[in-house]
């Protein structure tokens, strides 16, 4: 890796294989890079190998060979007790939005904070500040029933932001909205990539990628089968 | 990670425990009784060593000489006595000592024997020392085959056949209180695997989040030991309780010997018993903690 590429990479996949027990591969020799602020969508059929990728960078799996790279660091090499720390640089939104039903949304996004041992005070300003960012400032004492797909997924997105993570990842994040819901949820998206924050997004929607016209990675059978600069949503069958 | 907010930590521990609260107090009873046991154990232990003590510190053999013997014919018996084998010193018990030692014994009751010398009623006695207690029998029957010694009272008998029988029950309960650990710590652990359970999309929020390891365990960690803690407690408390009541039925009626004094031995019981508990509780979570949340 040159000088260049540690300034600005964010994500690289050298040569990644996975393989799961039964030999079952998940991901096939997969190389790519993505540059820091890049917002990136990862596409294929079902079992293409999209959530392997992402388990990769979560260090949830690590790779068969090959080697997974974020921000400078070998995700694959790092010891049990630095993955908590690693992942404290990612901030992850599932399809599910994963809210605690008993919590209110200040709760919810608090709860992300409390665990990286941020003060009360700290806590006391960032999360308004984060709600207010996604447009639930008036929501906070709220409770995850009481709240429209929408705002529950701006709940997600808030939580995934809170720590200030170089990297976002969304698996699906619009995948249990309509599509009026889910283009400003994808508004707000662009609005948190244009301050700055990487985003690698798995979406299955063809709209969404053809709207946003942005780079497209196409993964089938866990081989990399395409890397578009403006991509649009193709998948041949 | 930093322990800055305990608080965090004790108030997720309590909602665990409120979350299931019937497993919350099965896991309880069942700390306190097997924590019972072992005080019982341990009270039963300390007191048989207590006890030996007292018995070696004791008159063991007591040869009560006829009625009618002459102060030669008493002489005579003090002196075969005293050249017995494994005997290491006696005392002679005329009749007069004897009324002394009677009058003391009944302390404020004495005065109804005013103006008697005990010459009408008591015996005269050698209390005889041994040096070798295992071998008191033999000594008891060499004592009786000597002329004018009218009976032979050994409290060595009484006092080993209590020991025998605390020493059942110690075993027994030694036995029963291992049982109950392992059914213990079984409970405790599955109580906290309910809790695991429960609380299983916030461990996965957790995880995503990037907390420790031992942050997400320490709840879960001290859930079980408060479990522990507070069997400990009750036991404790019962323990006191019983252990009051017993002394005082003693004193009553069984007054051959006497047991350690609630205040000496409480310190070091809390201490067993609470160390104990938190050990239970401890164990009982990790085992959960083990085979259920994988961070
Ligand atoms: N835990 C696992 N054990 C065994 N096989 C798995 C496991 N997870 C995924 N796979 C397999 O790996 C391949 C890629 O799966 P995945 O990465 O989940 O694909 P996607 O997210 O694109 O649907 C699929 O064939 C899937 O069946
Ligand atoms: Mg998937």
């Amino acid at each position: 890796m040159d000088f260049v590429q540690e300034r600005t990479v964010m994500i690289q996949f050298d040569n990644v294989t996975v393989v799961y027990k039964n030999n079952v591969t998940g991901l096939d020799k997969v190389s790519f890079h993505i540059d820091k602020g890049e917002f990136v969508f990862l596409v294929g059929k079902t079992g293409a190998g999209k959530s392997s990728a992402i388990k990769l960078l979560t260090a949830e799996i690590k790779p068969f060979s090959g080697d997974v790279w974020l921000d400078g660091v070998k995700v694959n090499g790092l010891k049990n007790r630095k993955i908590p720390f690693h992942r404290r640089k990612i901030g992850v939104v599932f399809q599910d939005f994963r809210l605690l039903r008993d919590k209110t949304v200040y709760e919810n996004v608090a709860l992300a904070m409390e665990i990286v041992g941020a003060s009360k005070k700290q806590i006391r300003t960032e999360v308004p500040n984060i709600l207010r960012l996604v447009g639930l400032g008036q929501k906070t004492r709220e409770y995850p029933s009481s709240l429209s797909g929408g705002e529950q997924q701006r709940v997600g997105i808030a939580r995934a932001l809170v720590n200030r993570p170089s990297l976002i990842i969304a698996d699906e994040p619009t995948g249990n909205l309509d599509s009026a819901t889910a283009s400003s949820i994808m508004e707000l998206f662009e609005e948190i990539n244009r301050q700055g924050t990487t985003i690698l997004m798995v979406t299955h929607s063809e709209k969404i990628v053809n709207d946003m016209n942005k780079r497209v990675i196409v993964l089938d059978h866990g081989m990399l089968v395409r890397d578009d600069k403006k991509g649009v949503y193709t998948i041949e069958d | 990670m930093r322990i800055n907010r305990p608080f965090y930590f004790l108030k997720n521990a309590l909602k665990g425990m409120t979350r299931n609260t019937e497993m919350t107090v099965t896991a309880i009873i069942t700390v306190t009784s097997c924590l019972l046991l072992f005080g019982v154990f341990m009270l039963l232990s300390a007191n048989i060593n207590f006890i030996g003590e007292q018995i070696r510190n004791q008159c063991q053999i007591q040869a009560f000489i006829e009625f009618d013997a002459t102060s030669e014919e008493e002489m005579l018996v003090y002196s075969q006595i005293s050249n017995l084998p494994n005997v290491s010193d006696c005392t002679f018990v005329s009749k007069a000592d004897a009324m002394e030692e009677y009058r003391a014994y009944l302390g404020a009751d004495a005065s109804a024997f005013d103006g008697l010398e005990g010459e009408e009623f008591l015996r005269s006695s050698v209390k005889v020392n041994m040096n070798d207690i295992e071998k008191s029998k033999e000594l008891e029957m060499a004592i009786a085959a000597i002329g004018n010694v009218a009976k032979v009272s050994n409290r060595q008998d009484v006092v080993q056949r209590v020991i025998d029988v605390t020493d059942v029950i110690r075993n027994a309960s030694l036995g029963a209180m291992i049982i109950l650990l392992l059914v213990a710590i079984f409970i405790i652990s599955n109580t906290i695997k309910l809790s695991v359970v429960a609380r299983k999309d916030e461990i996965h929020i957790m995880k995503y989040v990037g907390a420790t390891a031992s942050f997400v365990r320490r709840p879960f960690i001290l859930e079980g030991i408060l479990t522990g803690v507070i069997g400990g407690a009750i036991s404790l408390v019962l323990i006191g309780f019983g252990y009051t009541y017993v002394i005082k039925f003693m004193k009553d009626f069984l007054d051959i010997f006497q047991l350690i004094p609630l205040v000496q031995i409480l310190p070091f019981m809390v201490g067993t018993t609470l160390i104990f508990g938190v050990l239970m509780g401890a164990v009982g979570s990790a085992i959960a903690l083990v085979k259920h949340l994988k961070v």
